[in-house]
C-alpha cells in the first residue's frame, strides 16, 4: 500500500510537468528538449535562432559526423522565427553535425523569416510544414522522411534544396508556391506525391527525380524551365492539365504511363531520348513545333 | 640469495609493469590520447579514399595571379576548351589524380595550345604529359607510399624546375610504388625541356575564374568529393553533395575546369574533366553547378579554394594587350638604386625613409619627354601582387618648360628633360651622380617587394625590358605597419630592418647583369616574374586602377597620421 502511494505521488508529479511542458511557451523550451519532453506552442514569435545542434550533446557516430538525437515530440502552429532555424551545422571544415529528430516535427502555419538548415536530418515521425511561409532560403539536401511529409500551401520565398532527399512514405507539395530555384535533384519518393496545383515560379531542377510510385503534377504549372532530365518514373506520372513554359524531359525513363492531357506549352516540351514502358504520352493537341521527341 | 633476489627483481618487475598497464587504462588522459591515436589512424585510413590529393596545399604562399584585369570586356556566354585537351585519363586505383590533372590534362594542352596541335595529336602519347613521369619524380617525403597521394604545390614545383616527360617515354603502365629512385635518367633528361614557367593561385570568383578560361587559360581545381559524386553517371549539372559515409571527410581530389555555360542548369555550370575514364560521369567528364562549385565543391579544408593557372612560357598565359604604343626604339632605361633606409633616427618619423637612385639610358637613342614616359617606384604583395601600390612616381613629358622639373608634391614630380643616349636622369638634370628622395611607407603589413621601375608605361620598346626594374628587396621583406624594423611574426628576430645598401660600384657591366632585375631566383624560383608586375603595371595603368592607387596615395600623404611620429 505504501509503494502503491509513493508510485502514485511521482506518477501525479510527472504527469503535472507534462502537462506543463505541452503548454510551454518557449522560456524553458529547451531545457525541455534536453529532457526528451514534447513541445507544443502556438503563437509565438522567437526573435532568435533556434539551432538544434547547440541544445543537446552531439554524438559522433561517424568519421568526423555527428549526431543530434532529438526525442522530443515537436510542434509548433502559427509561430514566427525571425532568426534561422537549423539542425545542422559544417561550420567546421571537419565537423559536420546532422540532427535525428526521433519523433514527428511539425511547424505548422509558421513563418521563417530567416534560413532554414534541415540538411541530412533524418525525421522519424511526421514532418508537417502546412502553410508554412519561407522568406529566407530552405535546405532539406538529403534528409530523410520517415513518415509522411506535408509541405503543401507552403510558400518558398528564396532558394529552395532537397537534393538527395529521400521520402519514405507520402509527399504533399499540394497548392505550394516556389518563389525561387527549388532543386529535387537525385530526390527519391518512395510514396505517392502530390505537386498538384503546385507554382513554380523559377528554374525548377528535377534532374535524377527517382519516383518509385505515381507522381501528381495535376494544374502544377512550370513558369520559366522545368528540367526533369534522366528521371525515373516507375508509377504513373500525372502532368494532367499542367502548363510549361520551357520543360525538359530528356532521357527520362517512365515505366508508368506518362499523361500531358490538356496541359499547355509557351515555348517549348522536350521529351528527347526518354523511354516510355506503357507508350508515348498524347501530344497530338499541342503545337507540334512546340513538342520535340525522338 | 642471488636467485632470490634476482625472483624478486623479477617479481617486482612484473609489478611494475602490471601496475603501469592498470594506470594507463585507467588514466583519462592516456585514454584521450589513445582515443587520438586511433583518430589520427583513421585519418590516415582515410586518405586511402582520398583519391590523390591531400588537400594540405598552403595558399598563403603561393602567388596569385595578377591576371583579374585582363579581358575585362563582355566575357561569352559559354566556353568549351575540351577540344584542347588529350582524351579522358585513367588514373587507375592510384592515387595520382594531381600529376593526372597537372600533367597529363593541364601541361597537354598547354603545349597543343603553344604548338597547335590537333585533336588528333593530342591523342598521341608523344603529345602527352605523362602523369607517372611527374608523380615519380616528385620527392618521396612529399607523397604517399604506394602512388598514393601529394598535394598540387609539389607536383608544380616539380613541374616547374624539372619539366615532364612524355606519355610515349614514360607510359601509365608498372607504376610500381612511384619511388623517386625508381626515376630514370633518360625521363629526366626529356622532363627537362619541357618545364613550365610559373603557376598561380587564382580568385575563387565567377568572373576570375571565367576569364581565365576565355582567355584559354584552363585551371586546375582541388575538390573535396561526397558519395554521389563516386557515382555519378549522366549529363545533368551536379549541385549538391551528399554524405561522406563511403568517400570519408577528406576525400580530395585534383581535376580541371575546361569551360562554361551560363544556360547549363538552374545557375549556369562548369565544364570539368576528371581522370575515372570515359564510364565514369558524362563521358569522363561533369557539368558542376556554379554556386555549387564556390559553395562547397572547390575545398581545401580549411576554408580553402585551390584554382590555379599555369604558365607555360612566356606569353602563353594571357597574352598582353597589343596595345604597345610603339614610340621609340633604341631607347634602353635601367634604374640603379644606391640605397634606400628609414630616416627614423633623426627625423622621428617612423615610416619615412630615403632612396638613392639614378636612371641611365644604356640604348643608342635619346629618351625624349616628348614621349610621355614615367618611372615609379612601388611596392606590391609577395603572395598577392593586386594588393599594391605607389611609393612616388615621376612623369616625363613636356606640360612644362624644357629643362625644367616641378615636384607638386613629395611623391610626383614633373620633369621636362631629354636623356641622351649614353646619359643618365640626374647628371643630365643637376650634374650629380643620383637624386635622394624622401618617401612615406604606407601601413602595410606583411610581406612585400620594392622595385623601382623605369618606363612604367612600357612606352618605349626597349631591346632589353627587364632592365626596367630595380629591386631594392630581391628577398620579400616583412613590414609591420609600414615599418621595416619590427620583428617576424614568431621569428623573435628583431634585426628585420629594410635597409637596402648596393655595394656593387653601377657601371654598365652591372646594369647589364640583370641581378637586381628579378626577384625570380633559386630560393624562389615561383615568385612573380618581372615580365609579369611590368605587365600588370602597364595594364593597372591602362584601365585606370594607378591613377586610383595614386589618389589613395595622396590622401594618405596629405594626412597627419600618415607620417607616423
Amino acid at each position: 500500500m505504501k509503494h502503491f502511494l509513493v508510485y502514485f505521488i511521482a506518477l501525479f508529479i510527472m504527469g503535472c510537468t507534462t502537462q506543463k511542458a505541452e503548454n510551454n511557451m518557449g522560456a524553458d523550451m529547451e531545457e525541455l528538449i534536453q529532457k526528451g519532453g514534447n513541445i507544443l506552442i502556438k503563437g509565438k514569435t522567437f526573435e532568435s535562432e533556434l539551432d538544434f545542434c547547440s541544445l543537446l550533446e552531439k554524438h559522433l557516430i561517424g568519421n568526423s559526423l555527428f549526431n543530434i538525437p532529438v526525442q522530443s515530440s515537436i510542434t509548433f502552429q502559427n509561430c514566427v522565427f525571425k532568426g534561422p532555424v537549423k539542425a545542422y551545422n559544417n561550420d567546421d571544415a571537419d565537423e559536420t553535425i546532422q540532427t535525428t529528430f526521433h519523433n514527428n516535427l511539425s511547424f505548422l502555419s509558421c513563418k521563417f523569416e530567416s534560413e532554414v538548415n534541415l540538411r541530412s536530418a533524418t525525421i522519424y515521425g511526421r514532418t508537417d510544414f502546412s502553410g508554412s511561409e519561407f522568406f529566407g532560403p530552405v535546405n532539406f539536401e538529403e534528409s530523410s522522411f520517415y513518415q509522411n511529409a506535408y509541405f503543401n500551401k507552403c510558400k518558398f520565398g528564396k532558394e529552395l534544396r532537397f537534393q538527395n532527399s529521400f521520402f519514405h512514405q507520402k509527399a504533399n507539395f499540394m497548392n505550394a508556391e516556389f518563389e525561387e530555384l527549388v532543386s529535387f535533384q537525385s530526390a527519391v519518393f518512395n510514396g505517392e506525391t502530390q505537386f498538384s496545383v503546385a507554382k513554380f515560379f523559377a528554374y525548377a531542377d528535377m534532374t535524377l527525380l527517382d519516383c518509385r510510385t505515381s507522381i501528381f503534377f495535376t494544374y502544377a504549372e512550370f513558369l520559366k524551365k522545368a528540367d526533369f532530365g534522366n528521371a525515373r518514373f516507375v508509377g504513373d506520372a500525372n502532368f494532367i492539365s499542367s502548363l510549361h513554359v520551357n520543360s525538359s524531359y530528356e532521357n527520362c525513363r517512365f515505366m508508368g504511363k506518362c499523361k500531358f492531357f490538356k496541359s499547355t506549352v509557351d515555348v517549348l516540351l522536350k521529351l528527347d531520348g526518354s523511354f516510355f514502358l506503357m507508350g508515348k504520352p498524347e501530344l497530338g493537341f499541342l503545337d507540334a513545333e512546340k513538342v520535340s521527341l525522338d | 640469495m642471488k636467485k632470490l633476489s634476482f625472483i624478486l627483481t623479477v617479481v617486482l618487475l612484473c609489478s611494475a609493469v602490471l601496475v603501469s598497464s592498470g594506470c594507463k587504462k585507467d588514466d583519462p588522459i592516456l585514454m584521450e590520447m589513445e582515443e587520438e591515436e586511433e583518430e589520427e589512424e583513421e585519418e590516415e585510413m582515410q586518405t586511402e579514399y582520398a583519391l590523390g590529393w591531400t588537400g594540405d596545399d598552403n595558399l598563403d604562399e603561393i602567388p596569385t595571379s595578377t591576371n583579374f584585369g585582363f579581358g575585362n570586356g563582355d566575357l561569352p556566354a559559354s566556353v568549351d576548351l575540351l577540344a584542347k585537351f588529350p582524351p579522358i585519363g585513367d588514373q587507375g586505383s592510384f592515387g595520382t589524380c594531381v600529376a593526372w590533372s597537372v600533367a597529363y590534362n593541364i601541361k597537354t594542352a598547354l603545349n597543343g595550345m603553344q604548338n597547335g596541335t590537333s585533336g588528333s595529336q593530342l591523342a598521341s602519347p608523344a603529345n602527352q604529359a605523362s602523369p607517372k613521369d611527374l608523380f615519380t619524380a616528385i620527392p618521396d617525403d612529399e607523397k604517399g607510399a604506394d602512388c598514393n597521394g601529394t598535394n598540387f604545390s609539389f607536383a608544380l614545383d616539380v613541374l616547374q624546375n624539372r619539366g615532364v616527360a612524355s606519355m610515349q617515354t614514360v607510359p601509365y603502365t608498372n607504376l610500381g610504388g612511384c619511388s623517386q629512385s625508381s626515376l630514370q635518367s633518360s625521363w629526366t633528361s626529356e622532363a627537362n625541356s619541357n618545364k613550365i614557367k610559373y603557376w598561380r593561385k587564382i580568385d575563387a570568383s565567377h568572373q576570375s575564374i571565367k576569364q581565365n578560361l576565355a582567355n584559354n587559360v584552363p585551371i586546375i581545381l582541388g575538390a573535396k568529393l561526397a558519395d554521389n559524386f563516386m557515382s555519378w553517371n549522366s549529363n545533368t549539372v551536379l549541385s549538391s553533395s551528399t554524405s561522406f559515409n563511403n568517400v570519408g571527410q577528406h576525400a580530395y581530389h585534383a581535376l580541371v575546369i575546361a569551360g562554361y555555360d551560363d544556360s547549363k542548369g538552374p545557375n549556369g555550370a562548369y565544364k570539368v574533366i576528371n581522370s575515372w575514364g570515359e564510364f565514369w560521369g558524362d563521358n569522363g567528364y561533369v557539368w558542376i553547378d556554379y554556386d555549387y562549385m564556390l559553395n562547397e565543391f572547390c575545398n581545401g579544408g580549411n576554408g580553402s579554394q585551390p584554382l590555379f593557372i599555369v604558365d607555360n612560357d612566356e606569353g602563353s598565359v594571357n597574352p598582353p594587350d597589343n596595345t604597345d604604343p610603339v614610340i621609340s626604339t633604341g631607347v634602353d632605361l635601367a634604374p640603379w638604386v644606391f640605397e634606400d633606409y628609414s630616416t627614423y633616427d633623426y627625423s622621428g618619423i617612423s615610416n619615412e625613409r630615403e632612396m638613392n637612385f639614378n636612371v641611365y639610358n644604356i640604348g643608342n637613342q635619346e629618351a625624349s619627354s616628348n614621349t610621355g614616359w614615367s618611372q615609379y617606384y612601388i611596392y606590391y604583395n609577395a603572395y598577392d601582387a593586386n594588393d599594391y601600390g605607389v611609393l612616388f612616381y615621376d612623369e616625363f613629358n613636356t606640360s612644362i618648360d624644357q629643362n625644367t622639373f616641378y615636384c607638386d608634391t613629395d611623391y610626383h614630380c614633373t620633369v621636362n628633360l631629354n636623356i641622351p643616349a649614353g646619359a643618365n636622369f640626374t647628371e643630365t638634370a643637376w650634374g650629380y651622380e643620383s637624386i635622394l628622395r624622401t618617401y612615406y611607407m604606407p601601413e602595410i603589413t606583411g610581406y612585400y617587394y620594392l622595385v623601382m621601375i623605369a618606363d612604367a608605361d612600357d612606352t618605349f620598346a626597349e631591346a632589353d625590358e627587364l632592365n626596367n626594374l630595380f629591386y631594392t628587396t630581391i628577398e620579400p621583406h616583412y613590414f609591420d605597419n609600414g615599418y621595416g624594423l619590427r620583428p617576424e611574426p614568431g621569428s623573435g628576430n628583431s634585426q628585420n630592418e629594410f635597409d637596402f645598401k648596393n655595394n656593387l660600384t653601377m657601371n654598365q657591366q652591372e646594369l647589364d647583369s640583370n641581378i637586381f632585375n628579378s626577384a625570380v631566383n633559386a630560393n624562389r624560383p615561383n615568385a612573380y616574374t618581372p615580365e609579369e608586375i611590368k605587365e600588370f603595371i602597364k595594364r593597372e595603368k591602362q584601365n585606370g586602377r594607378l591613377a586610383s592607387k595614386v589618389d589613395v596615395f595622396a590622401q594618405q600623404g596629405n594626412s597627419e597620421p600618415y607620417k607616423q611620429k
